[in-house]
């Protein structure tokens, strides 16, 4: 029982740092939509958050794999370039902020269920203390 | 910890956008100005936009405390991101555009032609730019705006 919490706690905390990263991303191409030459960027998070799931299936729960967690590989890529400017700016604006509203969407849901998760631990370990 | 990082960057972004706005309004205002006190004619003026790091609070306190706390405090995969992720640095130049020249012999900055020079501003152009800075503006607002309600709702976690 304490398995499977730890593990989708681990994996929650591992998806809210990476949706963060992934902010940071979207935070930079929205603020460079006017500089010329800028290339818009985007982070491989789900890659690595798949990883990260499949491994923590393969290997149980991550208190017992202790320390045989790879690191996570963080990339940053290009953003696809669907729209090139005259000054070669490579932002799409709307995408970005599609981009944006979704992870922060993702970010807030993932950080309730975070919540109610210890929430859980916080009820069974109170109920029992009581006579 | 690069949680406040989108909050920089973004705040880099309305503070260049706020100058292009001022340099628009600058422009604007001045669209009739023969005179300026340098002489001539106003000369527009054009905002340049570069990116560049941003100068983010933890930078400044990892700079201070860096003797202090010692390199283990650095986290490793975000480096990744900080040295890659860009805010945007705007300046102000002058365009050195030819004046418009229109034939107005009564005017009293008149040359022995009968020609004033005028500064070369388009006011639609201006407006368009307007246009633009105060949508960019706003787009970074929401990043702001949407970072904010991610880390609350990540603090909410703990008064649950």
């Amino acid at each position: 029982m304490l398995d499977a919490i730890d593990r989708s706690i681990y994996l929650l905390e591992q998806s809210l740092n990476l949706r963060m990263a992934r902010q940071n991303v979207i935070a930079a191409n929205l603020a460079n939509v006017e500089t010329p030459g800028y290339r818009a960027l985007d982070v491989n998070f789900e890659e690595v958050l798949r990883d990260i799931a499949s491994r923590l299936d393969a290997e149980g729960s991550p208190t017992e794999a202790g320390t045989s967690l790879q690191p996570v590989h963080l990339e940053l890529r290009p953003a696809d370039a669907s729209s090139l400017g005259n000054d070669n700016n490579t932002v799409d604006l709307e995408r970005e902020l599609g981009k944006l509203s979704e992870n922060a969407l993702m970010f807030k849901a993932q950080a309730l269920f975070l919540g109610k998760k210890l929430a859980m631990l916080r009820e069974a370990i109170g109920s029992s203390q009581q006579p | 910890m690069y949680d406040w990082l989108p909050i920089d960057i973004a705040a880099s972004a309305m503070a260049a956008e706020r100058l292009r706005m001022n340099a628009l309004a600058s422009n604007l205002a001045n669209v009739n100005s023969t005179r300026t006190p340098e002489g001539g004619p106003y000369q527009p003026l054009e905002v340049v936009f570069q990116s560049e790091a941003p100068p983010t609070f933890q930078a400044m306190l990892d700079e201070e405390m860096g003797s202090f706390l010692g390199a283990e405090f650095s986290p490793s995969d975000q480096g990744i991101l900080e040295g890659h992720l860009r805010g945007v640095k705007a300046w102000v130049v002058k365009s050195d555009c030819e004046p418009e020249l229109r034939y107005e012999p009564g005017h009293p900055d008149a040359d022995a032609n009968g020609m004033v020079a005028y500064p070369s501003i388009s006011p639609i152009e201006q407006m368009t730019n307007m246009i633009a800075a105060s949508r960019v503006y706003e787009a970074n607002a929401a990043t702001i705006r949407m970072t904010k309600e991610m880390l609350e709702e990540a603090l909410s976690a703990l008064r649950q």
